[in-house]
């Protein structure tokens, strides 16, 4: 392992609990989808280098008007495709949503309305 | 006094606008160039323990990246200014790990340690029979050995590296070099595990000593 490979391992380590970076998505998605972290190179289609690259990167902000300039910015900087990035990406928000979420809005839909008065004189 | 080249002064400017790229440029602009400066100014420290010299460029890197309001683009070039502040670092780091091996050091050998009563895995071998078989044991692996090493001190280092030893002392002691500088021991057990681990991964010995063992 060359000794650049080691330190930019060092820095998204650094990096890895701080959802700014891309480094925590990175992390999250292989434990969301078991992956180590060679299979998510894999998928990357991308070098080792280039992967902690991008965990360095700030993560493109999903809720911008210029998200996608963002996303495109970023794969280039580290030859990976958008597209897999964006899966990447709205995967771990999508779970992180479900598990941050209060679970009674759930429960709501899933539960049939009540029956008031109204429908009661209408039977 | 230098002053910064066109590219470190971009480089400062996507760090001060908090450019999405900026860290990760930071590290391919200068993570590897600061390693290499500090591996030719710390030769001896780079061959001991690189992990300290990475450590302490990534400290460099960070501390700048936190606070780049830190370096003034008008007063030195951002490559001598990581140059000196991951030199900084690495010497913050090595005085923080002498302090730590001197105070390890000056733990008195003699201290009696009660025995551990809720460690029931632990299991007493000072019985004759244990002491019989370790003995026996001792003699074969040593014969084992001695078909892959021909000195006696090989064979010596060789069986602690096997029985996992990791304590500088016990290898400076089959080396006697006890009268040297604890680094310096360090640099030479290093030398001599290494020389020793070859041959013991080349041979395949462990394996094979464990075929005889079982």
């Amino acid at each position: 392992m060359s000794v650049k490979i080691k330190l930019l391992g060092l820095a998204i380590k650094k990096v890895a609990d701080d959802s700014d970076f891309m480094a925590y998505f990175l992390l999250k998605y292989s434990q969301i989808e078991k992956l180590s972290e060679q299979e998510v190179i894999s998928f990357l289609k991308c070098s080792q280098e280039d992967y902690y690259k991008l965990g360095l990167c700030k993560t493109p902000d999903a809720n911008s008007t210029n998200f996608i300039e963002q996303l495109n910015k970023v794969s280039e900087y580290t030859h990976t495709s958008s597209i897999e990035l964006n899966n990447i990406l709205k995967r771990v928000i999508t779970i992180e949503k479900f598990a941050h979420s209060d679970n009674t809005s759930f429960l709501m839909a899933a539960r049939d309305k009540k029956k008031g008065k109204k429908d009661k004189e209408n039977e | 006094m230098a002053e910064a080249t066109a590219q470190e002064i971009e480089l400062h400017k996507l760090i001060l606008s908090g450019d999405s790229l900026a860290l990760s440029k930071l590290y391919d602009f200068h993570g590897e160039s600061l390693i290499k400066i500090l591996k030719s100014r710390y030769p001896k420290h780079a061959k001991l323990d690189e992990a300290l010299i990475i450590e302490s460029v990534t400290e460099a890197l960070f501390g700048y990246y936190k606070n780049p309001k830190t370096y003034d683009q008008t007063q030195s070039t951002l490559k001598r200014f990581l140059e000196v502040a991951s030199e900084r670092d690495l010497i913050n780091l090595l005085e923080k790990h002498s302090k730590y091996s001197k105070r390890r050091k000056s733990l008195p050998n003699d201290v009696e340690l009660q025995k551990n009563k809720r460690n029931r895995a632990t299991k007493d071998n000072s019985d004759p029979e244990s002491l019989l078989i370790q003995s026996e044991s001792f003699v074969s692996l040593k014969k084992a050995l001695s078909a892959y090493f021909k000195s006696v001190r090989d064979i010596e280092l060789a069986m602690l590296i096997i029985s996992k030893v990791r304590e500088t002392e016990k290898y400076s002691e089959i080396l006697e070099i006890t009268h040297l500088d604890i680094e310096e021991q360090q640099l030479e057990v290093k030398r001599n595990k290494d020389r020793i681990k070859k041959v013991l991964d080349r041979e395949d010995v462990e394996s094979k000593l464990k075929r005889i063992f079982q």
